[in-house]
């Protein structure tokens, strides 16, 4: 089933920062396991300073420590990744959608939808890649534009080569439709 | 009324699942082409608006017939009278308009 996200990452789970484990854990989960690790190695420290001679007081405030600095570490890894994410992910969309026009759709991104499904999976093309390419045609070969009316009354340019890719779009180049053959 | 909006939803999705027929390297034709492309869009473009209005069919008015009956007689003339490959080419677009056709008369029925 084809599937364009259009809004920001929402995630509350967290992935493995090295990408080495194919898994994605709860934020709960990830918060246990570097308070747990944190106050290991706090301990180990408080341990290697005092050695034997280390109290119960001393072994807590390392592991609080520890586990305070762990979690301060796993925030800052969730604020710069999902930051991140998210702007990855709106960039795309907002590709898309300032470079279609909307026509006679209920919806800016069910035009898109409906065209890529239409003529860009059998070329293996993303809906960025396919949008990217109605662009690009539009912009090396505007000068054989056809003027044309659409159906709303709004002036259009239909640019078609025989056998070959062709497409409507608005004078200022947003895509109406486009095909590679 | 809500089961004539799940038939035309059903037909809606099944056509959406059909590829859009290829041009053609023959003139006529592919003029035909790049005019069955803008149908396409923008019939199915007022299917998700019935879809998403009260009055299912009320968005198509009564000139959508004329565009398909004009449309129609041109590829049967190509069909009839152009070359082996243009009239191949003309019988898959005619297929295609026929079945894009049927999603706007389940649409106008619902009004």
């Amino acid at each position: 089933m084809a599937y364009i996200n259009l809004t920001y990452l929402r995630d509350t789970s967290l992935v493995d920062p090295l990408g080495l484990e194919p898994v994605t854990i709860s934020t709960a989960a990830a918060l246990a396991v570097v308070c747990a690790a944190g106050a290991v190695a706090g301990d180990i420290v408080v341990l290697s300073v005092s050695g034997r001679k280390a109290t119960w007081g001393e072994l807590a405030a390392g592991a609080g420590i520890g586990c305070t600095g762990g979690i301060a570490v796993l925030g800052a890894y969730a604020v710069a990744t999902g930051a991140a994410a998210a702007k990855a992910t709106e960039t795309g969309a907002q590709f898309l959608l300032r470079s279609w026009y909307q026509a006679t759709f209920f919806s800016a991104s069910g035009t898109v939808a409906y065209h890529w499904l239409r003529h860009a999976p059998r070329y293996g093309k993303s809906a960025v890649e396919y949008t990217r390419d109605a662009v690009d045609f539009f912009s090396k070969n505007q000068h054989l534009g056809k003027a044309v009316t659409f159906k709303d009354g709004t002036a259009g340019v239909l640019i078609r080569m025989r056998g070959g890719p062709g497409g409507y779009f608005t004078p200022d180049g947003r895509v109406v439709s486009f095909w590679y053959k | 009324m809500n089961d004539r909006r799940q038939q035309l939803r059903k037909a809606y999705d099944e056509l959406k699942l059909k590829p859009f027929p290829e041009g053609s390297d023959d003139e006529n034709a592919s003029q035909l082409h790049a005019e069955l492309v803008l149908i396409d869009t923008e019939w199915n473009g007022l299917v998700t608006r019935a879809l998403g209005s009260a009055e299912l069919g009320k968005v198509f008015g009564p000139e959508e017939e004329w565009r398909y009956q004009d449309l129609k007689a041109r590829l049967e003339s190509l069909i009839r009278e152009g070359d082996v490959r243009a009239a191949t080419d003309a019988k898959r677009y005619l297929d295609y308009l026929s079945a894009l056709w049927a999603l706007v008369v389940l649409a106008v029925r619902g009004r």
